[in-house]
C-alpha cells in the first residue's frame, strides 16, 4: 500500500529537518568560539556547518517496482529526502580589533567565527516551518489510512 | 457482482489518490532541496475522458498486449501517471519549484477527496448487504 510510503518520506523529512535544526543550533552557540580547532599551534575559529540535503532515491526497492508494475505509472515516486553530509562553509573569519583577546593575532586582530546570526535565524524559522509541513503531511496520510478501513464496515 | 465497473473505478482512483498523497509527500519533505522538481499525478481527466467516450466511441479490440491500442482508451487502460514538472513555476534560489502553499492546498484537497471515494466505495458494499439482508 502505498501510503506507507508516504509516512516513510515524510518520516525522513522530519529526521532531516532536525539533523538541520541540531547544525543551526550549534552553529548560533558557538557563534562566538575563538577555539574551535588547534591546528599547527594555532586556534581556529569555529566554522559554520551546513546540512547538505538531497533527495532520497529507492529506485531498486521491491516496492517501488511493484507500484510501478501495478499502476503503470512509469515512473518511481522519490522517496523522501536525507541529509548526505555536513560541510564546512568556507566563507574567512570575520575579523575584529582586540589587542586584549587571548586568542589575538600579532596585529591585534582576533578570528571570530564565518557565522551570521540572522541567517542562522532565518534558516531555524525555515525548517521549523517545514517540519510542521510534514507533520501536517503525516497525519493527513494517516487520517487517510483509517478511513481506508471503513470500506465495507 | 462484487467487482462491478463501479467498484474498479472506485479502485483505480482511489489508488490515484493514494499515489498523489505519496507525491504530495514526497514535494512537501524536499521543500529545500536543491534541484528538486516537483511530482504530480494526472488521472481524474484521463479518466473523465474515458467515460465521456466509452459508450460511444470506437476501441480496438486487443487480444493480445503486444496490440497498439487504437481509438479511445478503455477504461481498464487508465491509470494514475506520475510525473514530473519540467515547467518553470516559484523558483527559489537553489533551482527548487515547490510551492508549499499549492502543496499542502493539494494535501487537504486530496484528503477530502480520499474520504469521499472511501464513502462512495463503501456506499456500495452497504447497497450489495441490504440486498443480501433483505430486510
Amino acid at each position: 500500500m502505498a501510503l506507507f510510503g508516504s509516512f516513510d518520506s515524510s518520516a525522513s523529512a522530519l529526521t532531516a529537518n532536525r539533523l538541520r535544526m541540531d547544525v543551526i543550533s550549534s552553529n548560533i552557540s558557538n557563534a562566538n568560539t575563538t577555539r574551535g580547532e588547534y591546528v599547527n599551534g594555532r586556534w581556529q575559529p569555529y566554522k559554520r556547518k551546513v546540512a547538505i540535503i538531497e533527495p532520497k532515491k529507492e529506485a531498486s526497492s521491491f516496492q517501488n517496482f511493484l507500484q510501478m508494475a501495478a499502476n503503470k505509472t512509469g515512473r518511481t515516486v522519490t522517496n523522501g529526502v536525507r541529509v548526505t553530509r555536513i560541510m564546512e562553509d568556507r566563507t574567512p573569519p570575520k575579523m575584529m580589533y582586540d589587542p586584549t583577546h587571548p586568542d589575538a593575532d600579532a596585529r591585534g586582530y582576533v578570528a571570530l567565527p564565518n557565522v551570521d546570526m540572522l541567517k542562522e535565524m532565518v534558516d531555524l524559522m525555515s525548517t521549523t516551518r517545514a517540519y510542521e509541513s510534514n507533520v501536517t503531511a503525516i497525519n493527513a496520510a494517516k487520517a487517510m489510512a483509517m478511513k481506508a478501513l471503513e470500506i465495507g464496515k | 457482482m462484487l467487482s462491478t465497473p463501479t467498484m474498479s473505478i472506485f479502485e483505480k482512483a482511489l489508488d490515484a489518490a493514494t499515489l498523489r498523497q505519496r507525491a504530495i509527500s514526497n514535494n512537501i519533505a524536499n521543500v529545500d532541496t536543491p534541484h528538486y522538481r516537483t511530482q504530480s499525478v494526472v488521472f481524474e481527466d484521463e479518466l473523465q475522458k474515458a467515460m465521456a467516450k466509452s459508450s460511444t466511441a470506437f476501441t480496438a479490440y486487443r487480444t493480445n498486449e503486444k496490440h497498439l491500442p487504437f481509438g479511445m482508451a478503455s477504461l481498464q487502460d487508465v491509470g494514475p501517471k506520475l510525473q514530473v514538472d519540467k515547467a518553470v513555476g516559484p523558483m527559489q534560489n537553489s533551482a527548487n519549484n515547490v510551492d508549499l502553499d499549492f502543496e499542502m492546498t493539494n494535501l487537504a484537497r486530496n484528503q477530502l477527496w480520499y474520504n469521499a471515494l472511501v464513502q462512495q466505495a463503501s456506499g456500495q458494499y452497504n447497497k450489495l448487504r441490504t440486498v443480501i439482508g433483505g430486510k
